[in-house]
């Protein structure tokens, strides 16, 4: 819809809706505001049912199709399996409480709507009602829960010993990825140290940190365990992965921790969703300044060998930092 | 010191008349003085509950519009990101340079928004307004504790509401941090727009505090000491009820927002580090150290969490009333309606967490806080069963308040649902700070406690004015805000379930939120046609204000309790002509089954009238 149409649309609701109005007032202007009659009651519980209930209902259904067209492609790992899992039986269980309790409300609208010749009941309310709505939403609430305490340590737990490390840092308004290299430690940091040429602030002089790569790619191999280091340089951000349906804060001055098995390569995905454009995107999920909903970058899955090649061919940060540094000194000369 | 207060503003005033009327005699000058003295009192600087009532009406109606109009202009740029829109630059001036809005803006139009609509619409508008009406009259008191309190409690929102106003139209720009204000973000003051507007923020929600815990210790105050005779606190109607509980758990969670508040002052002008540790910022290492951010967030979801909470609680007090008077039924339940109150204030306090699943919490404490989370909704399903069953068998009276309340249960319903998915925890890592979470809290906390604000207004406004609404009207002012409203913001679980994230200035960085820019383009519509519907309210409202309808009787509703017996409702401290009435029994004899002709006993008629003529038994005053 162009704005032009669009204008026009709510002009024209507009226009409506003062007609509507102006036949509402008029209505009502010899009317007694106290007295509801019985038809008045009736057209009016009536209506309520048609437009909110039903037409409500109607929507609703309408709203589920629109959302299945587009939801999130299949989740492309194991832990979003479980979420994915838990999220939909969510689904099921309240779809099942809103449609009784939407029900109730609005049938006892219409059968309950007031009338000359009708009297309420006195029904204070009783104990034993009140006990079995307690016991029955605790049950309900319980078999929902279950699942989710278990699969909640299995998500939050530590990683398995043989994870793929990566850490990630996010700053305004970007991603930074480092590797440990092959001794398998990140080397130290600190934000006192952080230069254009050690964006990181990876400690020079700890060894652990010589054979560390700093890249804004962002590559694993499938089928193993990743587990993701999560920092930040300057305000809160949070790392989401719209695919796997997980996300982690990363905040200055604490670091966090999420691990994952990815399911799926990015070539197996861009099979299954039938996209040949398919790319796992990643997302920044905590407000962070002007740049929050541009602060994009992407994950590629590949098969383990490729990824280990791909991991041999990077240069250690602490070659690039120490050329650097020789070539100030030089140009300093 | 009331009385320094008072001449202050009276010597302001006379100065101005003085001004006016020089060349006047002596005479008509003092004339005109005393009533612009008796005026000020009277209506300005009022201790009188009932102008205080219209006072944080008027206010809270104020913020509602501009938190409106704020939204439609965020809504515009997300519905048409890259089409230029010329009228933002004349609206907005540098903030919509070229028909563009500034993405700093932007986030500065969410903040506004939220702050103002949970903290002045939703609390001081909604609370404010209907504790200081009701609680007095339905009680049986003849005003608050402390009147000069109550003054000063609507005298410092006012000067929040000043603050906040103020904020917004600097050069520097209003806060862009989101109402949640997360530090380190809320606390680099060398960001845009988290300068002064930031400061101003905090100094605003800080008088707001202070206005809330002023209201709420002089409500509590007044709900224990000034009842009636008869009036036990089991006697008592629930919207004293909630307004009691809300206030006991304002008083004690507003304090630590206070706290948070200040800390983060601190942090941004004297040097301080309790949120902030190694930061890299403008090219430059902060020196702060040791500090943490999830420290704030706790601080700040302490009250955030029983914040919603006190705005819900009040609003169910409310809906219970309207729903009961015109059932014509006792509401069902009545002391499990009291217990689940106090049980969801309890559990109020232990479960803020579940707002900080992924913030890296221990997991161990995030499983605690699930379960916690999922036992408040008990007593939250145990209300929704409750007003289920107060409609059952009775024989309703669809009034337009009616409706409202209605309207409340069904939007109430759909967000307490919504909550069950976000409270449980392995959920809440995929919707976490997804559109999820918007329509959650929009659907529960913004619909469904705005409609029982409309729903109060609707019902109390022959009391507050002595004139009726019109009918029609409001039916329709009815459609035009729950229809847009459901569809606006239960696409918003669709996209939060699809993984759209929340507070985004456009979707068109991510190829996967592409696909939802035509639903942008259909909340946007909604929503205009939603805020246009308000207009008919207003219409309505202030029309009705002055020419409405008188209402043939004090109790047009035909209802039991206290405040319908009153018939002086000019200003003054009073309420009652004669003797404050005493009450025999509780606030919910409708259609007792020792009736004939009549199908209710008001609170304040004696058992021995009702048994000799039980068929004359009304709300008028014996
Ligand atoms: C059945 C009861 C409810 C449960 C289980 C529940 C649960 C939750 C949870 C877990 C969140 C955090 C979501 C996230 O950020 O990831 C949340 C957010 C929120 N809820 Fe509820 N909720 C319930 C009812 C309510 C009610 C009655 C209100 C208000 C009247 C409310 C207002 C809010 C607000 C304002 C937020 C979002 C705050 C923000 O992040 O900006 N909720 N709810
Ligand atoms: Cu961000
Ligand atoms: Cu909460």
């Amino acid at each position: 819809m162009t704005f032009g149409e669009f204008m026009l649309l709510v002009a024209g609701i507009f226009i409506l809706a003062w007609i509507i109005f102006s036949i509402g007032h008029l209505i009502e202007l010899n009317k007694n505001p106290e007295e509801f009659s019985d038809s008045h009651n009736k057209r009016t519980a009536w209506a309520l049912f048609i437009i909110i209930y039903v037409g409500g209902m109607l929507a609703s259904a309408y709203s589920v199709w629109y959302y299945l067209e587009r939801k999130l492609p299949e989740p492309a790992s194991v832990q979003g399996v479980w979420i994915q899992t838990i999220n939909d039986l969510n689904v099921i269980a309240t779809g099942i409480v809103f449609l009784i309790t939407t029900t109730m409300l609005f049938v006892y609208i219409i059968r309950y709507y007031g009338r000359k010749e009708r009297r309420a009941e006195y029904i204070p309310g009783k104990i034993k009602v009140e006990m079995a709505i307690v016991v029955a939403v605790a049950i309900g609430l319980m078999i929902l829960i279950l699942p989710s305490g278990w699969y909640w340590f299995k998500i939050m737990s530590p990683a398995p010993e043989n994870a793929v490390k990566v850490e990630v840092t996010g700053y305004q308004f970007a991603w930074l990825f480092r590797y440990p290299g092959p001794d398998g430690k990140f080397g130290k940091r600190d934000w006192r140290l952080i230069s254009p040429d050690n964006p990181l602030g990876i400690d020079p002089n700890d060894p652990a940190g010589h054979d560390d790569i700093v890249t804004t790619e962002f590559k694993v191999p499938v089928d193993k365990p990743v587990a993701l280091h999560i920092r930040s340089k300057d305000v809160i951000h949070s790392f989401f992965i719209p695919a796997f349906r997980m996300k982690m804060d990363a905040v200055p001055g604490v670091p966090t921790f999420m691990w994952f098995t990815p399911k799926y390569t990015t070539e197996e995905m861009r099979e299954r969703t039938g996209n040949e454009n398919f790319i796992y995107e990643v997302a920044c999920a905590e407000l962070c300044g002007s740049g929050h909903s541009s602060m994009r970058t992407t994950l590629d899955v590949v098969e383990p060998q490729e990824f280990e090649q791909w991991l041999s061919k990077q240069t250690a940060w602490y070659e690039t930092y120490n050329k650097n540094k020789a070539a100030l000194a030089e140009s300093q000369q | 010191m009331s009385e320094v207060l008072r001449q202050g503003a009276t010597q302001e005033e006379s100065h101005v008349e003085g001004h006016h009327n020089g060349h006047h005699n002596g005479h008509s000058f003092w004339k005109k003085w005393h009533k612009a003295e008796s005026f000020i009192s009277k209506y300005i600087f009022s201790m009188d509950h009932k102008v205080i009532a219209k006072q944080f009406l008027f206010t809270g109606m104020f913020w509602g519009v501009m938190g409106g109009l704020l939204s439609l202009v965020f809504r515009l740029q997300l519905a048409y990101p890259d089409t230029p829109l010329p009228f933002l630059e004349v609206i907005l001036g540098k903030w919509g340079e070229g028909g563009i809005l500034d993405p700093n803006f932007y986030n500065s139009l969410i903040t506004i928004h939220g702050t103002v609509l949970i903290f002045f619409v939703l609390t001081g508008g909604l609370s404010g307004t209907f504790a200081n009406l009701l609680v007095p009259l339905q009680i049986g008191a003849r005003d608050m504790a402390s009147p000069f309190l109550n003054m000063l409690s609507y005298w410092t929102f006012f000067l929040a509401s000043v603050v906040m106003f103020v904020s917004i139209f600097l050069p520097w720009g209003p806060a862009a941090s989101g109402w949640t204000a997360y530090p380190p973000l809320s606390a680099l003051k060398d960001l845009p727009n988290m300068g002064i507007g930031m400061d101003l923020w905090l100094v605003s929600i800080v008088l707001f505090i202070v206005s809330a815990l002023f209201g709420g210790l002089n409500y509590v105050t007044t709900i224990l000491n000034m009842r009636t005779k008869g009036m036990t606190m089991a006697r008592l109607p629930l919207p004293v009820w909630g307004m009691f509980i809300a206030s006991v758990l304002g008083l004690l969670s507003f304090p630590v927002l206070l706290a948070a508040g200040v800390l983060l002052l601190a942090d941004r002008h004297l040097g301080t580090s309790f949120y902030l540790s190694e930061i890299f910022f403008n090219g430059q290492a902060l020196p702060n150290y040791g500090g943490s951010p999830i420290l704030y967030q706790h601080l700040f979801w302490f009250l955030g969490h029983p914040e919603v909470y006190i705005i819900i609680i009040p609003a169910m007090g409310l809906v219970s009333e309207v729903l009961a008077v015109n059932s014509r039924k006792p509401i069902f339940g009545y002391t499990a309606m009291v217990i689940s109150m106090a049980s969801i204030m309890f559990l109020s306090f232990l479960v803020w967490a579940h707002h900080m699943f992924v913030s890296g919490m221990n997991p161990f404490l995030g499983s605690v806080f699930m379960y916690m989370t999922l036992a408040i909704a008990i007593p939250s399903a145990v209300k929704v069963f409750n007003w289920i069953f107060t409609i059952w068998k009775g024989n309703l009276r669809l009034t337009p308040a009616m409706v409202f309340a209605l309207g409340f249960v069904a939007t109430f319903i759909i967000g307490g649902l919504g909550g069950i998915f976000l409270g449980n925890a392995v959920n809440d890592i995929l919707l976490h700070d997804t559109y999820f979470v918007v329509g959650h809290f929009h659907v529960v906390m913004g619909v469904s406690a705005l409609l029982a604000m409309f729903a109060a207004i609707y019902h109390w406004f022959p009391k507050m004015f002595g004139r009726m609404m019109n009918r029609t009207l409001g039916y329709i002012h009815f459609l035009f805000t729950i229809i847009p409203a459901l569809l606006v913001f239960v696409p918003m679980h669709h996209m939060g379930m699809a993984g759209v994230p929340r507070r985004y200035y456009s979707f068109q960085s991510f190829d996967y939120l592409s696909q939802w820019q035509d639903i942008n383009v259909f909340i946007t519509i909604a929503a205009i046609i939603g805020f246009s519907g308000q207009l008919i309210f207003f219409y309505n409202f202030f029309y009705s204000m002055f020419r409405g309808k008188k209402p043939t009787s004090n109790n047009p509703w035909k209802a039991t309790t206290l405040e319908w017996t009153t018939e002086d409702m000019a200003p003054g401290h009073g309420n009652w002509k004669g003797p404050i009435p005493t009450v025999y029994r509780w606030a919910y004899e409708y259609s007792p089954p020792y009736l004939k002709d009549s199908d209710y006993v008001p609170q304040h008629v004696p058992p021995e009238r009702v048994k000799k003529e039980p068929e004359k038994v009304t709300g008028e005053v014996a």
